[in-house]
């Protein structure tokens, strides 16, 4: 896949406060149609580096390159492809939403033919068709995220770049939101999103790069980071009973590691254990636990495991 | 879409025309700026519009109305030709004076929150990154102000009017005040933008335009006065002087005296009409000099036009500079 952004030796420090680096020689590739998260502490750095590949904020040293254009360079080029969200939604209390979106068409030279037609088709896909007559400001914080996320798309941008989109949102928005970006993500867009919420990481994201005080901690696929930075798999497993026989068999696999019972609840017993295997291995151990009798509920990895990993890539530098 | 699409990238101009071009840009932004659309459609929405078109009207009527019954109380026969031109050219003289009063106070308020405004409702950003250029940004936002008060102006039309059932006033003073209500709008609305340009909140940047507008409005009568001062005074001074030096200070103090005069709108509508009730031109006097000589003095509202006109030119350039920058 081609490499859509480029991020070369970026380095960010504020007038005024010397010493202190925002971002400090940050280099990434994001691949076309790439869900990519950018994950880090508050005060990693993230929305100085949003900012800069949107050409809102001028680098101290190094670029950004989007889809070929360097921001510093050629603002407008990267303007044409980029649909930008920050991590608050900028409002005209007095707008209504299509008005909202037909302004932003118009910013980006859209005729209005062109910009009726796409204001119905963005509004069917953020679900929003039924608000299309009421003021901007009457919308709940998750409508208003899916219109600032429609007015991204008003010129069919081939990168979205969003700072913290499911922030402040409750969990159906959040899921909301999650599903449009994997919508849009089918339909071709590259997503560069930052965020904290490392479920929506683990989620959707292709591609993973954990930022802290401003350097570049880890990148690359979520797997490839799991296996660089968390050297075994940690799995739960619930029985009905029998957890000593559990045990016992799961300390017959040389590739278990640590058991720690967990508390039990309503008779169901549960136990969680390192696990060094790979997949098949893992197989063949819940094969042999079923084989002799052990009545499972519920075997799977722990779902935490991003956590483990953005723990094991950052120090606590920033918070 | 492309980025080549949406940019349209033109052929190369030449310097002339890129220049034209830039001239022009006001005109194209009435017909293709979303920001006109949008902020006359905001300024025009809800009550604030008919609350400020309101009170304007009623004072005008009010104005008028006393300086009618002024005139009727005082003459007890029916007018003659002169008194009845007398009121055209008093009920002409005030609107025009609570226009340009209006006009200096109300532009402000409508521009000093047009770039701050957006910063803090954090849509500034949202625009920024759109392919809007930022001369767009700001000819919107002035365009859309001076809209406003035009419509003002408009609507105070028939009022004004009722001067000429009087008499007494001509299409050149018309004319003349037209044209200085205009220079005097984009102006103060340039004030304000530029201000806005640069400030974070929307109440600094309206105070600080408020501060400015004083001075200008207040702050040039206080400097004439005290040129008055300084200009009796003169006389004594110059007991001791030749001929030839006489005339300089001469030169001079009327020189500083017209420009506080043409940096004042209501000093600039008075002297012109004083020019035009003593001399009968509005366009060109000659003040007498203690020797003997002429001295040529074009009309103010002449130059307080052009020299508002070049003001407000590179406010608003200076406003796009502010807008274009990138944050460092």
């Amino acid at each position: 896949m081609a490499t859509i952004i480029e991020i070369e030796n970026l380095t960010k420090q504020y007038l005024g406060r010397t010493g202190q680096k925002a971002v400090e020689d940050l280099n990434l590739k994001v691949e076309e149609g790439a869900i990519f998260g950018f994950v880090g502490p508050n005060g990693a750095g993230k929305t100085s580096t949003l900012r800069i590949m949107a050409t809102l904020l001028q680098p101290t040293r190094g670029d950004i390159r989007v889809g070929g254009y360097l921001v510093t360079q050629a603002p407008r080029q990267v303007r044409a492809i980029i649909g930008y969200m920050p991590d608050f939604f900028g409002v005209y209390n007095d707008m209504l939403v299509w008005e909202y979106l037909d302004f932003f068409g118009a910013c980006y030279n859209l005729q209005p033919a062109q910009r009726k037609q796409l204001i119905d088709d963005l509004l069917e896909l953020v679900e929003l068709t039924h608000r299309r007559n009421d003021p901007v400001e009457r919308l709940s914080r998750g409508m208003k995220q899916r219109l600032s996320l429609a007015r991204t798309l008003i010129h069919d941008p081939q990168v979205l770049i969003l700072d913290e989109p499911a922030s402040g949102l409750d969990p159906r928005a959040r899921v909301e939101i999650r599903e449009l970006l994997v919508e849009l993500a089918r339909m071709g867009k590259t997503i560069f999103f930052s965020t904290h919420i490392l479920a929506d990481v683990a989620e959707i994201c292709t591609q993973v790069a954990i930022i802290e005080a401003g350097k570049l901690v880890a990148s690359g696929a979520l797997e490839e980071l799991q296996k660089m930075l968390m050297p075994h798999r940690v799995v739960q497993l619930t029985v009905l009973g029998k957890a000593d026989e559990a045990q016992a068999i799961l300390h017959e696999d040389a590739q278990v590691l640590d058991i720690q019972p967990l508390p039990s609840h309503a008779g169901r017993e549960r136990l969680e254990f390192g696990y060094s295997g790979g997949d098949e291995e893992l197989s063949r151990l819940l094969s042999a636990l079923v084989s002799r009798g052990i009545s499972l509920l519920h075997f799977s990895e722990d779902s935490r495991d991003l956590e483990g990993v953005f723990m094991r890539a950052t120090k606590g530098l920033v918070t | 879409m492309s980025a080549a699409e949406l940019t349209q990238e033109r052929p190369k101009r030449s310097r002339a025309q890129r220049f034209f071009s830039w001239l022009l840009a006001p005109v194209r932004s009435l017909r293709n700026n979303p920001v006109v659309l949008k902020e006359m459609r905001s300024q025009m929405r809800g009550e604030r519009a008919f609350i400020i078109i309101t009170v304007y009207l009623v004072l005008m009527s009010i104005l008028i109305g006393l300086i009618y019954l002024g005139f009727a109380s005082a003459e007890d026969t029916s007018p003659t030709t002169s008194i009845r031109q007398g009121l055209g050219k008093t009920v002409f003289g005030a609107v025009v004076g609570l226009e340009l009063m209006m006009v200096c106070f109300l532009s402000p308020a409508l521009t000093s929150g047009a770039i701050a405004a957006e910063r803090e409702r954090q849509t500034y950003d949202l625009l920024r990154t759109t392919l809007l250029p930022a001369r767009s940004l700001v000819f919107g936002k002035l365009v859309s102000a001076l809209s406003f008060l035009l419509i003002l102006l408009f609507v105070g039309f028939p009022l004004q009017s009722m001067a000429f059932l009087f008499g007494g006033v001509s299409l050149e003073e018309v004319l003349i005040a037209l044209l200085m209500l205009v220079a005097t709008a984009f102006f103060f609305s340039g004030i304000g933008l530029f201000i806005s340009s640069f400030m974070k909140s929307t109440l600094a940047s309206t105070v600080v335009s408020y501060i400015v507008a004083i001075l200008l409005s207040f702050g040039a009568p206080v400097l004439i006065s005290i040129a008055a001062i300084f200009l009796s005074i003169i006389p004594q001074a110059m007991a001791n002087l030749t001929t030839f030096q006489e005339t300089l200070v001469e030169i001079v103090i009327i020189v500083i005296g017209y420009a506080f005069v043409v940096i004042n709108p209501l000093a600039t509508a008075l002297s012109t009409e004083l020019m035009i009730l003593e001399k009968q031109n509005a366009f060109f006097i000659t003040l007498p000099l203690n020797n003997g000589w002429n001295f040529p003095i074009l009309g103010p509202w002449i130059i307080y036009t052009l020299l508002y006109v070049l003001a407000s030119l590179i406010l608003v350039w200076i406003s796009i500079r502010f807008v274009r920058r990138v944050e460092r």
